[in-house]
C-alpha cells in the first residue's frame, strides 16, 4: 500500500518533469514545476505515517511555504519578462547562447490550427494572437 | 519483484509516455484520439499495479484511494498537456484537490486543507491573474507547438521505470500503517491517528513544529518576507517622468 | 726530448695567437680600433721567435735508436690537457689535447710563424683604413692558432679538430667583406667543398680507430708498422685509410675533383690569400700526407693514387691558367698546380720523395707569398683593379713591387739556381726515380712527362702575368686616382724580406739538401730517407723553364699579335679554358641542383605533411568544440534543463539500472 502512494508521487513528478522540457508557455511551466514539488510532498507525507510523526509533515509545510514564495517571485520575473518582450514564450530568451550559434526556431513546424472564433457578433474579431516581429519584440514595452 | 511485475511497470511507461506524446499539443490533427486511448490504457494498467501492491484488508481504503489517484493521474496528464493555459491551471486544481485527498488518506488533515487553501486558493488563482494580463486571446502560436516532446518523454519514461521499479521492488507489499522508529519517543498511535479530535491533530503539529524546527520556522518566515519584498520590487514599474 | 724546456713550454706557440684573437675580438671594436694589429703582431713575431729557437733545439737533439727505423727518431711531446679519456682496457679511448714536436713538425712551424708575421706586417698597411680592421686581425690571429695547432698535433682528433678550424677561418677571412655577395659566396662554396674532404678525412680517422684502436700518431705507427709491414701486396684496410685520408687533402689543398673552391676564394683580401691560400692552410694536406707516411708507405697504390691525382690536376691548372686575366687568379691556378707538384712528390712511394715534397712545400711558401703580396701591391696602387688587360707598364712607378714580383716569379717558373728550381728539381728527381722499379713504373714515367711540360706551361703562365703588367708602355685605370705609386713601408718591407728568401733558400737548403734529408730523417718514417740527385732532370727542368720564360717574352714582353692569333685559331680549347673547364658549371648542374631539388622537396614535406600534422591536432580540439560543444550553448533556459534531465536518467541507469539487469 506503501508502494501505491509512492508510485503517484512518482508519477506526478515525472509528469511534471515532462511539462516543464516541454511546454512554451511560462506559466505552464511553472504549473508544471509545482506538479513536482506536489509529488514530492506525497511522498514525504506517505512516510511521515508510515513512521508515526511529523517529520515529514512539517517539511511539507515548509514546501508549501517555500513554494507560495517561489510562485511570488517567479510570477514577478514573469511578468518582467513579458514586459520585456510582449510575450510569455521562452524560446524567445537565448541572448546567453554562444555568439555565432544561429538562433534556434521552434516555429519552424506550423501550429496546430486552432477552431475559428465563433461568429458571434463582436465588435473586433481578433482572432488568433500572430506571430510577433523582431522589431515588434524589440519595441514592445509594454502589454 | 516478479518478471510480471517489471513487465507491468515498462507496459504503464511505455503506453503512458506515448499517450502523453500524442496528448502534446502539435499541428497534426487526428492524434487525439489515439492519445486518449493509451492513456486510458495506461491508467488501466497502473490501476492494476496498485491492486497487486494491496496487502489484507485495505479493500475500502485501496478503492478511495484509487479514485483519489485516478483523479491526480489524469488530472496531471491534462495540466501537461492542454493548449490553453487557463485550462492548465485549472486541471492542476483538480491535481491539487487529489492530493489534498491522498493527504486525507494519510493523516495529514491539517495538511490538506493547507494546500487546498495555499495552492488552489492562491498561487493558482495569481497564475490565473498573469495569464489574463498576458494573454488575453487565450490560446497563442506558442502554445501550440511543444519543443522537442520526443527526448523528454522518452528520458522521463526511463526515469519513471527506474522509479517504479526501485519503489516497488523495495516496498512491495508493505502496509501503510503506523510502525514505530526505534530509539524516538514514542509517540502514542492514538495521539497520532486520532482524526476525531481535530484539535490534537493539529495541536500535535503545532507541538512539534515549534518545539523540533523552530530554527527552519523562523528561516521559512524570513524567506516570506524577502520574497514578499522582492516580488513588489522586482515587478514595480518605473516611473515615467 | 721530452724534458726539454722549449718543449716543455711547446703550447706557448699556439696559444700566443689565440690570446691575441680573444683580445683583439674582445677590444678591438671599442678600444683598441685603429691599433687592432699589435695583438696580432706581438703573438705572430713571438710564435716566430719560439719557433726558430725550437728548429734549433731540434736540429741539435740527438735522434733516439728506434727498433724499427733505421736511423732513429728525433721527437718530444708534451700533454697539455687530458681531454678524453673513457673506458679502460682493451676499450680505452683516449685522446688528450698532446703537443709534438719532431723535425717536420718544426719546419712547418718556422714557415707558418715566419711567413705569417710578415704577412701581419703586411697587413697592416694594406687594410688600413677598413671598417673592420680589428676583425681582420681576430680572424688572423686565430688562423694561426688554428695552423700551428695543426702542425704541434698529436693524434688523429686532434688533428681533425684543428683541420676544421683552419677551414673556420678559411671561411671567416674570405668571406670578410661580407657586404659584397661574391664574397660571401665564395666563402660558403670554400667551406662546403672542404666539408666534402673533411667528410673523407672523418671516416679514415674512424677506419682508424677501427683497425688500429687507438688514436695516437705513434700507437698507430708502430702497430701499422708491426702490422702491414713487409707485405707484398698491400692489405686493403690500410689502402682504405690511406686513401681516405687522402681526401681531406683533397679537399683542404685544392686537388681535383674539389679544387673549385680555390679560385674564387680570391674573393677575399690578398694577404689573406697570400698567407691562407699560399703559404700556409693548403699546404695542410701536404703536411698531413708527409706526417702519415708511415702509413703511406705501406700502400703503394694509395701513394699512385696521390702522385697520380695530383699530376692530373697540376697540368689542369695550368692549361686554365694560360688564358686568365685576373691576377689574383693566376696566381690561385698557380698554387692549385703547386699543389699538385708536391703531391707528385709525395706520391711518389719513397721516402726521400716526401722529403722533397716537404722541400717544395717550404720554398713555395715563399716565393708564392711573395707573389700574392706583389699581387696586392699593385692592386692598393691601381685602386682595386687587378684585370691584366687594364694595367701595365709599371715597372717605372712601383720599382720594388715590379722586381720583387720578378724574383718570386722567376723562382715559381723554376729558373735555375733559384730557390724553386732546387725543390722542384728535387720532386721530378724523385719522380725519375719512381720510374725504375715498382709495379707502377709505368704510371710514374707518364706522370714525369707530364709533369716536366707543366713545368714549362707553369714558366709561361707566370712571366706573361709579369710581363702584362709590369712590361710594355704604362696603362692606369681610372679607380687608380692618386694612389698610382709604390706602396708604403709596411708592405714593401716584407716584399724585399721574401724576395731575398725566395733567392736564396733554395741555394742554402739545396747545397744542403743532405743535411734537410737527414734533419728530416728524426720525422716518423722518414729515416732512412735517401735524397736523389739526377743531372739529366735538373738540365731538363732548367731548359724548359728558360724555353717557357723565353716563349712568354715573345709573345707579351714586346708588343705582338701573336696572342690574339693563337686565341683565334684554337678559339674552343681557348675558350675552355678560359671557362676553367666548365666544372662549376658541371657541379651546379649535377650535383647542385639535384641537391637544391631535395631540399625543396623535404621543404615542402615539412611545410604540408609535418606542419599539416601539427596543424591538425591543433585544429582537432577546435573542430569538436565547433560541432559538437558550442551548439549545446543555445541560451535555452529549457535546453539546458532537458540536457540535465538526460544526463540524471543516464546516471541513474549506469547506477541502478545496469547492476539490476545483472551487467
Amino acid at each position: 500500500m506503501l508502494a501505491n502512494y509512492l508510485i503517484v508521487g512518482a508519477i506526478l513528478f515525472v509528469l511534471g518533469a515532462v511539462g516543464f522540457l516541454t511546454r512554451r508557455n511560462m506559466i505552464v511551466m511553472f504549473l508544471s514545476a509545482e506538479m513536482m514539488l506536489q509529488g514530492v510532498s506525497l511522498n514525504l507525507v506517505a512516510f511521515s505515517n508510515v513512521w508515526s510523526n511529523w517529520h515529514g509533515q512539517i517539511f511539507t509545510i515548509y514546501i508549501l511555504t517555500i513554494a507560495a514564495a517561489e510562485a511570488a517571485i517567479a510570477l514577478a520575473l514573469v511578468v518582467k519578462l513579458y514586459h520585456r518582450r510582449g510575450s510569455l514564450d521562452v524560446s524567445l530568451w537565448q541572448d546567453l547562447r554562444e555568439p555565432d550559434q544561429p538562433a534556434i526556431d521552434d516555429d519552424a513546424e506550423p501550429a496546430a490550427s486552432v477552431p475559428a472564433p465563433p461568429a458571434w457578433p463582436t465588435l473586433t474579431p481578433a482572432g488568433v494572437e500572430p506571430r510577433h516581429t523582431d522589431e515588434e519584440i524589440e519595441e514592445a514595452t509594454h502589454v | 519483484m516478479s518478471g510480471a511485475m517489471q513487465a507491468l511497470i515498462v507496459a504503464i511507461a511505455i503506453s503512458g509516455g506515448l499517450g502523453v506524446f500524442l496528448l502534446m499539443p502539435r499541428a497534426a490533427t487526428g492524434t487525439r484520439p489515439a492519445g486518449l486511448a493509451l492513456a486510458g490504457l495506461s491508467l488501466a494498467l497502473l490501476v492494476v499495479a496498485w491492486c497487486a501492491n494491496f496487502g489484507e484488508g485495505d479493500l475500502p481504503a485501496g478503492l478511495v484511494f484509487c479514485l483519489l489517484a485516478a483523479l491526480t493521474v489524469v488530472a496531471g496528464v491534462m495540466t501537461v498537456t492542454r493548449r490553453s493555459p487557463v485550462s492548465c491551471a485549472l486541471w492542476f486544481a483538480s491535481v491539487v484537490i487529489g492530493t489534498s485527498g491522498l493527504f486525507m488518506l494519510q493523516n495529514a488533515q491539517f495538511l490538506a486543507a493547507a494546500t487546498i487553501i495555499v495552492y488552489a486558493g492562491a498561487i493558482i488563482v495569481m497564475f490565473l491573474f498573469v495569464v489574463m494580463l498576458a494573454q488575453q486571446s487565450g490560446v497563442s502560436f506558442y502554445d501550440r507547438t511543444p519543443r522537442e516532446p520526443a527526448l523528454a518523454i522518452i528520458s522521463a519514461g526511463i526515469l519513471l521505470v527506474l522509479l517504479l521499479s526501485v519503489i516497488v521492488s523495495t516496498h512491495h507489499g508493505e502496509s501503510a500503517s503506523v510502525r514505530p522508529i526505534a530509539g524516538e519517543p514514542s509517540v502514542s498511535k492514538t495521539a497520532f491517528m486520532s482524526s476525531d479530535a481535530a484539535g490534537q491533530h493539529v495541536a500535535g503539529l503545532g507541538r512539534s513544529l515549534f518545539a523540533d524546527h523552530w530554527l527552519s520556522l523562523e528561516i521559512a518566515g524570513a524567506v516570506l518576507l524577502v520574497a514578499m519584498v522582492g516580488a513588489i520590487a522586482i515587478a514595480a514599474r518605473k516611473e515615467r517622468a | 726530448m721530452s724534458d726539454s724546456m722549449l718543449v716543455q713550454n711547446v703550447w706557448l706557440i699556439p696559444a700566443l695567437p689565440l690570446a691575441a684573437a680573444a683580445i683583439t675580438a674582445a677590444l678591438g671594436p671599442k678600444v683598441l680600433r685603429e691599433r687592432s694589429h699589435w695583438p696580432c703582431v706581438i703573438a705572430a713575431v713571438g710564435a716566430a721567435l719560439f719557433s726558430i729557437l725550437l728548429l734549433a733545439v731540434v736540429a741539435t737533439a740527438e735522434p733516439v735508436a728506434d727498433a724499427k727505423s733505421a736511423g732513429g727518431e728525433v721527437s718530444g711531446t708534451k700533454v697539455v690537457y687530458d681531454w678524453i679519456s673513457v673506458g679502460a682496457g682493451a676499450g680505452k679511448f683516449t685522446a688528450p689535447i698532446e703537443f709534438r714536436v719532431d723535425p717536420l713538425t718544426s719546419l712547418m712551424l718556422v714557415m707558418v710563424t715566419f711567413v705569417g708575421s710578415l704577412i701581419v706586417v703586411y697587413s697592416t698597411g694594406y687594410m688600413h683604413g677598413d671598417r673592420g680592421y680589428w676583425r681582420f686581425f681576430a680572424a688572423v690571429s686565430l688562423f694561426l692558432f688554428s695552423m700551428t695547432g695543426l702542425v704541434l698535433a698529436s693524434n688523429f682528433l686532434l688533428i681533425y679538430v684543428f683541420w676544421e678550424l683552419v677551414g673556420l677561418c678559411s671561411y671567416l677571412l674570405i668571406g670578410f667583406w661580407y657586404e659584397r655577395p661574391s664574397a660571401a659566396a665564395a666563402s660558403k662554396k670554400a667551406f662546403l667543398v672542404n666539408r666534402i674532404g673533411d667528410f673523407g678525412f672523418a671516416l679514415g680517422v674512424f677506419m682508424v680507430w677501427v683497425v688500429f684502436g687507438t688514436l695516437d700518431f705513434d700507437a698507430v705507427f708502430d702497430k701499422a708498422t708491426v702490422r702491414f709491414g713487409g707485405m707484398s701486396v698491400a692489405a686493403p684496410e690500410i689502402t682504405l685509410i690511406c686513401l681516405l685520408l687522402f681526401c681531406g687533402a683533397i679537399g683542404k689543398s685544392a686537388q681535383f675533383p674539389l679544387h673549385v673552391w680555390l679560385p674564387d676564394a680570391m674573393e677575399g683580401p690578398t694577404p689573406v690569400s697570400a698567407l691562407i691560400h699560399a703559404a700556409t692552410m693548403v699546404t695542410a694536406g701536404v703536411y698531413m700526407v708527409a706526417r702519415f707516411t708511415p702509413l703511406f708507405l705501406l700502400s703503394p697504390l694509395a701513394t699512385m693514387t696521390v702522385s697520380t691525382i695530383g699530376c692530373f690536376t697540376a697540368l689542369l691548372a695550368a692549361l686554365i691558367a694560360l688564358t686568365q686575366t685576373d691576377l689574383k687568379r693566376i696566381l690561385a691556378y698557380s698554387t692549385v698546380s703547386q699543389l699538385g707538384f708536391m703531391f707528385m712528390g709525395l706520391g711518389c712511394g719513397a721516402r726521400g720523395a716526401v722529403v722533397a715534397g716537404i722541400f717544395h712545400v717550404f720554398t713555395h711558401a715563399f716565393f708564392k707569398a711573395l707573389l700574392f703580396l706583389g699581387a696586392g701591391s699593385v692592386m692598393h696602387a691601381m685602386g682595386g683593379v687587378i684585370d691584366v688587360r687594364r694595367i701595365g707598364g709599371l715597372r717605372r712607378r712601383m720599382p720594388i713591387t715590379c722586381w720583387t714580383f720578378a724574383c718570386g716569379a722567376a723562382a715559381l717558373a723554376g729558373f735555375p739556381f733559384l730557390s724553386g728550381f732546387w725543390s722542384k728539381d728535387a720532386i721530378l728527381a724523385s719522380l725519375a726515380h719512381a720510374t725504375h722499379e715498382g709495379t707502377y713504373a709505368v704510371v710514374y714515367r707518364a706522370i714525369l712527362s707530364l709533369a716536366m711540360l707543366t713545368a714549362g706551361l707553369t714558366a709561361f703562365y707566370t712571366f706573361r702575368a709579369f710581363f702584362k703588367v709590369f712590361w710594355g708602355e704604362e696603362r692606369i685605370p681610372d679607380e687608380a686616382g692618386h694612389h698610382a705609386h709604390e706602396s708604403p713601408a709596411t708592405m714593401t718591407y716584407p716584399l724585399i724580406v721574401l724576395a731575398i728568401f725566395s733567392l736564396g733558400i733554395g741555394a742554402i737548403l739545396a747545397l744542403g739538401f743532405d743535411g734537410l734529408t737527414e734533419f728530416l730523417g728524426g720525422a716518423p718514417g722518414l729515416a732512412g730517407a735517401h735524397e736523389v740527385h739526377s743531372v739529366p732532370v735538373m738540365i731538363t727542368s732548367g731548359a724548359v723553364a728558360i724555353v717557357g720564360i723565353a716563349v712568354a717574352w715573345l709573345m707579351y714582353g714586346q708588343p705582338s699579335t701573336l696572342p690574339e692569333s693563337l686565341a683565334q685559331k684554337f678559339r674552343s680549347a681557348y675558350e675552355l679554358s678560359f671557362d676553367k673547364f666548365r666544372f662549376d658549371e658541371i657541379y651546379s648542374r649535377f650535383i647542385v641542383k639535384p641537391l637544391l631539388a631535395v631540399a625543396e622537396a623535404s621543404r615542402l614535406a615539412d611545410i604540408w605533411i609535418v606542419d599539416g600534422l601539427v596543424r591538425l591536432v591543433s585544429a582537432l580540439p577546435a573542430f569538436i568544440g565547433r560541432i559538437a560543444l558550442r551548439p549545446i550553448q543555445n541560451g535555452l533556459v529549457q535546453f539546458y534543463a532537458l540536457t540535465m534531465v538526460c544526463c540524471l536518467v543516464v546516471l541513474l541507469v549506469l547506477l541502478i539500472g545496469l547492476p539490476w539487469l545483472g551487467m
